[in-house]
């Protein structure tokens, strides 16, 4: 009798623990683990969100978790349950990691839930220089092998596996090395000195260079042209469409969540991301409020998967 | 002028000078306790300063960094382990100081050579941040190759007891700096198979656990042993006496000197700063030998040198909108937050609110003196409790720091690993600096020989085209050379006064 009554108890009990989630989402904090270090545009602008989300009576916790190229932050997403309450902040590099090495994980053991902010590349020469356009510099590469050269960010990074799909595909045979920083500011400071003919960055990095004369941009990878920028091509004006390269910065759960749960997630970043506010300080940062749902986001981030791999068969990483 | 009155009563109003004030308290017992950085004390101030006007926001950040700088001295010289990268080069000469009870003229020559360095790098900020900053843009690959090298031949000096044992834990610090992402192909190389390791060490950990760890490893064998330390060791009541203080004015402005100029130079920062003073100030002292064995001219010298490159790494940042430094680096963060866009057009477009960032600046490193001179009276204290309480405390804080980085398991691993690595090289004989040292240096000295191969294409008369470059290498070279032949002199005399004897 005993017994019964206590395997009774217990049912009830795992029962109750069992209740759908979805139910009054979100109940408790949500915690945010962002790849990647903190103090860039893209890690102000998620906490500026979980601020303004305050107003909505939710509460995200943002922590920064950068080791293992960010490789650390998704396996504790992916640790934790499936219930919406432990979100990745990502970006590509995940998706180069993913591809180029074994990390324990795939980009498909996740769900999008929703773009944040997206960043460009951007292409800058010296104004002094004297060069005018893209075409004009890889010219001049193709003339002088070996001599000119850009810096990029880090060297796997997706100013260089863009690049390389571009030398590959459009002007093939062109010997422009790459030249490894560890980060946009490095990489902007070496063509500041002069020590490099190009930096491939994003226009954030850029952005005060270009203002006080000293750099000019010939190229952005964006599909259309950003209005800061507005008389810089893009790539896809110049070399057709499948030259764009968007870095999402976005938010991922772990694949099994419940879609009600992604959904509430998606709508309460929508919301928060509508608040002038987040507009504002974004633009403080240099970043533009990107919002993309799960199904638009999800179709980005397959996007960028395919470019990536095929940029990675083309340096030979693949 | 006007905007430097204004700037003067923004900073000096009562919240400003009390974030000031509560930055620089917090900065010291950041920079007091191992494992915890400056850096980790910057981030986590910067959410705080969001919504506050740029006054108040730089009071507290500013006083965060200078006091963790000057903190980090404390338990290296009172506990003999580092609590900031930075202070590691203090450990050379601050426990040596403290067991033949000298422990509060140290703490006062440090306390004073900080705020030394701090002030001389505020003059070089204010006088002459525009020019120098040229000089951090023409730091090419070359250039970082050439002081990576020249900050090698600071391992050499460091290694010079034991030249052979301090070679190969050079080597070791080369190889572990190796394991990682290769910074050119991004292949990854040397991680057995670790994901964790993609990134390499991370330092901190490192740090804590080859210096402070190790400490305590050694400490509990001691007492396990029997070996008591004189636990009647109280702070000394002697401080240093103002004379004394003077007695190293043209040690502490050199290593000032050497600390800016290292500041500027990005990427580098105080651990490199102190050590290279300190060889420095060896090379140019009249008694060399002192050095190891417990000099303040030591301490003078990498105390002052690791807060004069606080200013240093400044001037970079806000001339160029380039970090001198990881704490500078997430600065930026802040400057971007106040809608300042650090660069050339900064001291055109905002003129008050960057000398708002000078003054603050300079009030920083007074706060620091005023505070530091009275938390050594009670920080001393610590001396008073005996180690077997003493060592797990400073265990934990160690755990707790390392996590504090990256909450990752594998940091702690870390500490372990090296812990037991500088217990044994403790044990050996084997100096555990070099190793440090290596770490920091070594990826510098890699990266950027092979970033100026390709930019040079392939043409390695790169390296000696440059004056810069050209000047670096010869003297790293004369170091080098100066230093065998001082070993080989040593060992003459030695085998000679042997013969004499037999």
């Amino acid at each position: 009798m005993k017994k019964t009554l206590l395997t009774l108890l217990a049912a009830a009990v795992c029962l109750c623990g069992a209740a759908p989630a979805t139910a009054a989402y979100p109940e408790k904090t949500i915690n945010v683990i962002i790849a990647f270090a903190p103090g860039g545009p893209a890690d102000l602008g998620m906490r500026v969100v979980a601020e303004v989300a305050a107003k909505q009576g939710v509460t995200i916790n943002v922590t920064n978790k950068a080791a293992g190229g960010g490789s650390q932050a998704a396996l504790d997403v992916l640790k934790a349950r499936a219930d919406g309450y432990t979100v990745l902040l990502g970006t590509p590099n995940l998706l180069t990691l993913t591809n180029t090495k074994n990390v324990g994980f795939k980009m498909s053991d996740f769900t999008p839930v929703a773009d944040i902010t997206n960043q460009y590349l951007s292409f800058c020469v010296r104004t002094d220089s004297g060069i005018k356009t893209f075409k004009d510099f890889v010219e001049l590469a193709k003339k002088n092998p070996g001599v000119y050269n850009y810096s990029s960010p880090g060297a796997v990074s997706s100013q260089r596996l863009f690049m390389t799909g571009i030398l590959n595909n459009v002007f093939p045979g062109t010997d422009m090395p790459n030249v490894p920083y560890s980060g946009g500011h490095e990489a902007a400071t070496a063509l500041l000195g002069s020590h490099v003919k190009a930096d491939f960055g994003t226009p954030g990095n850029t952005k005060n260079y270009i203002q006080s004369g000293d750099f000019i941009s010939l190229g952005v990878s964006s599909p259309k042209r950003l209005p800061e920028l507005p008389d810089v091509p893009t790539f896809a004006e110049m070399f057709g469409d499948q030259y764009t390269w968007i870095s999402y910065h976005g938010l991922f759960v772990k694949k099994g969540t419940p879609m009600p749960v992604v959904e509430k997630l998606s709508e309460i970043i929508g919301t928060a991301m509508k608040d002038p506010v987040v507009a504002q300080q974004f633009q403080k940062f240099g970043v533009t409020p990107d919002y993309l749902n799960p199904a638009d986001f999800a179709k980005l981030v397959t996007e960028s998967e395919d470019l990536v791999k095929k940029a990675l068969k083309a340096i030979g990483m693949f | 002028m006007d905007d430097i009155f204004q700037a003067i009563q923004l900073t000096c109003a009562v919240k400003p000078l009390l974030a000031n004030g509560i930055g620089v308290a917090l900065g010291i017992i950041f920079g007091a306790l191992p494992g915890l950085t400056a850096a980790m004390g910057v981030a986590l101030l910067l959410p705080l300063t969001f919504n506050l006007p740029v006054a108040e926001a730089f009071s507290a950040l500013l006083g965060m960094y200078c006091g963790a700088i000057y903190g980090g001295s404390i338990t290296a010289i009172l506990i003999g382990t580092p609590g900031t990268v930075a202070a590691a080069a203090t450990m050379l000469e601050g426990p040596a100081l403290t067991a033949r009870g000298q422990s509060k003229k140290a703490l006062d020559m440090a306390t004073f050579a900080s705020f030394f360095g701090g002030a001389f790098s505020c003059v070089a900020l204010i006088v002459m941040a525009p020019m120098l900053a040229r000089v951090a843009t023409a730091f090419g690959p070359a250039e970082y190759f050439a002081v990576a090298i020249f900050g090698m031949t600071v391992v050499a000096s460091l290694a010079a007891a034991s030249p052979v044992k301090g070679m190969l834990s050079a080597l070791l610090g080369c190889y572990c700096a190796t394991m990682g992402g290769d910074p050119i192909t991004g292949e990854v190389r040397n991680t057995y198979e670790m994901t964790e390791l993609i990134s390499g060490f991370t330092l901190v950990p490192v740090l804590v656990g080859l210096f402070a760890v190790a400490q305590i490893f050694v400490t509990v064998e001691d007492s396990l042993r029997g070996v008591t330390r004189d636990m009647t060791l109280r702070l000394s009541r002697e401080g240093l006496k103002l004379r004394d203080f003077f007695r190293y004015k043209w040690n502490m402005l050199r290593s000032s000197i050497i600390g800016v100029i290292v500041g500027i130079i990005p990427a580098t920062g105080g651990g490199s700063a102190s050590y290279l003073a300190y060889s420095t100030a060896q090379r140019y002292s009249d008694t060399p030998e002192e050095f190891g064995k417990g000099t303040l001219e030591g301490i003078a010298a990498t105390e002052s040198a690791n807060n004069a490159s606080t200013g240093g790494t400044l001037i970079p940042l806000l001339t160029l909108g380039v970090p001198g430094d990881i704490v500078t680096a997430i600065m930026l963060g802040a400057l971007m937050i106040q809608g300042l866009v650090p660069g050339p057009l900064l001291f055109q477009n905002e003129p008050q609110a960057v000398y708002s960032i000078f003054i603050a600046f300079i009030i920083s490193n007074v706060l620091m003196l005023i505070i530091g001179l009275s938390a050594v009276r009670s920080l001393s204290n610590i001396l008073r409790i005996p180690p077997t309480v003493l060592m797990p405390c400073v265990m934990t804080l160690c755990i707790i720091g390392a996590w504090a980085v990256n909450t990752s398991a594998f940091d702690l691993y870390t500490v372990v690993i090296f812990g037991v690595l500088g217990y044994l090289m403790h044990k050996v004989g084997m100096p555990a600096a070099p190793l440090l040292l290596s770490m920091i240096l070594s990826p510098i000295a890699e990266t950027n020989f092979r970033r100026a191969i390709i930019v040079s294409n392939g043409d390695y008369s790169v390296f000696f085209t440059s004056y810069i470059s050209l000047g670096l290498l010869l003297v790293s070279a004369a170091v080098a050379a100066k230093t065998v032949w001082n070993e080989v002199q040593r060992r003459r005399h030695l085998a000679a006064s042997q013969t004499e004897a037999s």
